[in-house]
């Protein structure tokens, strides 16, 4: 598989913020590829600097191996974490308009009826509810056909059954072998959407793989959650001593990854049987033990 | 191409639903125009005006009557001019005068001369009276281009640039130069359509005849108001701030508002305040226009004018251009 996307010791600077701290990234042609970290780290500013709207302080982005030309305007479609369009104008307006800006667009009838606009087709853009103006947003970016899509937090404030229908358009999306980047706080997003999976905190790049991969990498079989109110201090510390085990707290919960059952059978006898779960680590766990912040932050 | 007739279509199509825009830019400059001509609406001054041209040493007769204006002329085609258009009801030098053989007053005036020097030799001078109005409306015309050209593209950009619609758009193939002139043209027909109604309005209410050619008039205010528009984007070219942008505005269009002489003629004041006048696009707008309707000026004469308005647009979109920022 050909590499579409890579940058290497990629660093950003604000005035106060380094954002990208010395970053090296690959992004495989047909890869979804999802961007996970705490408000801060940095997704927004690597996915604007991917898409050659900012320029890095160092370090170069390269498209098919070659440096950025106008070109790869033609061929990228972008949805920002936030955007405004131009007033007064409606669905259908706008698209038309974006449409003109491309050497080759699809036809607005089909971006229409794929992202369920038709609806609203000749609303004004500012009367559309959040989802439509997601959806607006989204048929927008895919206004040219691009090769590769820029997502930023595209199903944040939508409610659950307007993103499932957004997951079910980026699944078909996907299916036309487009190369997907997109960044998400939702973890179930991430792990459904995305072929990989990249964690970020303050700049640097924590871990990138399946998410499933990276899951069995970074955590014994099994996770015990326990709510700190169960526990007092004496026994914290004596499970802290235990053999075996992985400790970690948060603010309301003890974490205890094990790998077999009699590891944890001294500490099941202590608590109270209540509020206590035994689960499966998930990509919530890893975020949390990454990046040491809940995952909605 | 495609692209620029897209989002000039996308801007009118904007404009022509901002419904406020459109009644607010065709109101105001008929109702400025029908206010001021009732408040003006006598037009004749209750003195006499008499223009003296060159030393009055022998004229000092003339000069000592009673209840008559005296302005001094040191150019005497200007103050020819004057008489022509009934500004000044005679003009006397040391050896002759001069009066308009139309004017009611300028019979009475003569009289008075006579009276005081027999011997001053008679020239006529012949020419329409400019009534007020018909000096006022090109004027205020120009004055409506100048603000709508300026405000008009200068905040939608400011705050197309703060909102991030700039952003969306540099992420698409769309030049800089293609947006800019994107806004440019479509601002331009709207202009000019707005001027030619009211145009059309303000001449048939009071009767207003165009003495030159229809089309040169419509060449200086396409050109004028390209000049202001090239302005107004040259200052919003790379401002988030609504502020910022609103003080230059404003830094430029008072001093246009009242040296270009839209409400008086700025003869006789001093010598930098015409060179300051001499610099503003209005200037030349205004000046070219009056020439064209009150004169019938041909393209000859309005020349220097509008080659002034070419290198405004020239200089200020190139500056706009080279120094835009669509963040
Ligand atoms: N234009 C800017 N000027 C100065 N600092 C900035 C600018 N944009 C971002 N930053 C800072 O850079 C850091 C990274 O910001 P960025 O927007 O990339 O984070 P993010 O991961 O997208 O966060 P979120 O999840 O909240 O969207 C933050 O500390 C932010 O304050
Ligand atoms: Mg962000």
């Amino acid at each position: 598989m050909s590499v579409i996307l890579s940058v290497e010791k990629l660093s950003h600077q604000y005035k106060q913020t380094t954002a990208i701290n010395n970053v090296d990234l690959t992004i495989t042609a047909g890869e979804c590829i999802g961007f996970l970290g705490p408000n801060g780290a940095g997704k927004s500013t690597l996915l604007e600097i991917l898409e050659g709207v900012k320029t890095p302080t160092s370090g170069k982005v390269l498209f098919q191996g070659r440096q950025l030309t106008k070109h790869y305007k033609q061929q990228i479609g972008i949805q920002f974490q936030s955007t405004s369009l131009p007033d007064f104008l409606t669905v259908k307006d706008t698209l038309l308009l974006f449409a003109s800006f491309y050497h080759t667009a699809l036809p607005i009838a089909t971006l229409i009826e794929m992202c369920q606009l038709s609806e609203v087709e000749n609303q004004t853009h500012y009367t559309l509810s959040g989802g439509q103006r997601q959806r607006l947003l989204l048929a927008l970016s895919l206004v040219n056909d691009p090769e590769i899509l820029f997502l930023d937090e595209p199903t944040t404030g939508l409610d659950p059954q307007a993103r499932a229908h957004f997951w079910q358009l980026v699944e078909q999306i996907k299916a036309q072998g487009k190369t997907i980047i997109i960044t998400t706080h939702y973890m179930e997003e991430a792990q459904k959407l995305c072929d990989t999976v990249v964690i970020m905190d303050r700049g640097k790049i924590l871990c990138r793989g399946a998410a499933a991969q990276l899951i069995s990498e970074h955590f014994h079989q099994h996770i015990l959650s326990i709510p700190m109110e169960l526990l007092s201090t004496p026994m914290l510390a004596s499970i802290n001593a235990m053999a075996n085990l992985h400790v970690k707290q948060s603010a309301t919960h003890c974490l205890i990854e094990y790998n077999h059952m009699e590891d944890i059978v001294a500490i099941l006898r202590e608590v109270e049987n209540r509020g206590i779960t035994m689960r499966q680590p998930h990509l919530e766990d890893l975020f949390m033990k990454l990046t040491g912040s809940e995952l909605r932050a | 191409m495609k692209a620029l007739l897209a989002l000039i279509q996308a801007r009118n199509l904007e404009f022509s639903r901002d419904k406020s825009a459109i009644g607010w830019s065709l109101l105001f400059p008929i109702i400025i125009l029908i206010a001021l001509a009732l408040v003006f609406d006598d037009d004749s001054p209750s003195l006499y005006r008499v223009g003296v041209y060159g030393p009055s040493t022998s004229i000092e007769a003339v000069l000592s009557l009673k209840h008559i204006d005296i302005i001094h002329y040191d150019d005497l085609s200007d103050a020819q001019y004057k008489v022509a258009r009934h500004h000044i009801d005679g003009l006397v030098s040391a050896e002759q005068y001069w009066i308009n053989p139309t004017s009611a007053r300028g019979y009475i005036v003569e009289q008075l001369i006579l009276a005081q020097a027999p011997s001053l030799q008679k020239t006529e001078i012949s020419g329409e009276a400019v009534r007020h109005v018909e000096w006022l409306l090109p004027g205020i015309i120009g004055m409506n281009m100048m603000f709508s050209g300026l405000y008009g593209v200068g905040y939608v950009i400011v705050r197309y640039r703060r909102t991030g619609v700039l952003k969306r758009f540099q992420v698409t193939p769309l030049s800089a130069w293609q947006f800019l002139s994107s806004q440019l043209l479509s601002r331009l027909l709207v202009i000019l359509a707005t001027a030619v109604i009211v145009f059309v309005v303000i001449c048939t209410l009071f009767t207003i005849e165009i003495k030159g050619s229809a089309w040169l008039l419509l060449l200086n205010m396409t050109l004028g108001t390209a000049a202001m528009i090239s302005i107004g984007l040259m200052v919003a070219s790379r401002t988030r701030s609504d502020e910022w942008c609103n003080g230059v505005l404003n830094l430029l269009s008072w001093p246009m508002m009242f040296l270009s002489g839209i409400w008086f003629s700025l003869e006789g004041s001093k010598d930098w305040v015409r060179l300051i006048a001499d610099m503003l696009p209005l200037t030349h707008l205004n000046d070219a226009n009056r020439a064209v309707i009150i004169d019938g000026a041909g393209i000859v004469a309005i020349g220097d004018h509008l080659l002034f308005l070419v290198a405004i647009i020239t200089v200020s979109l190139s500056l706009a251009s080279y120094r835009f920022k669509w963040q």
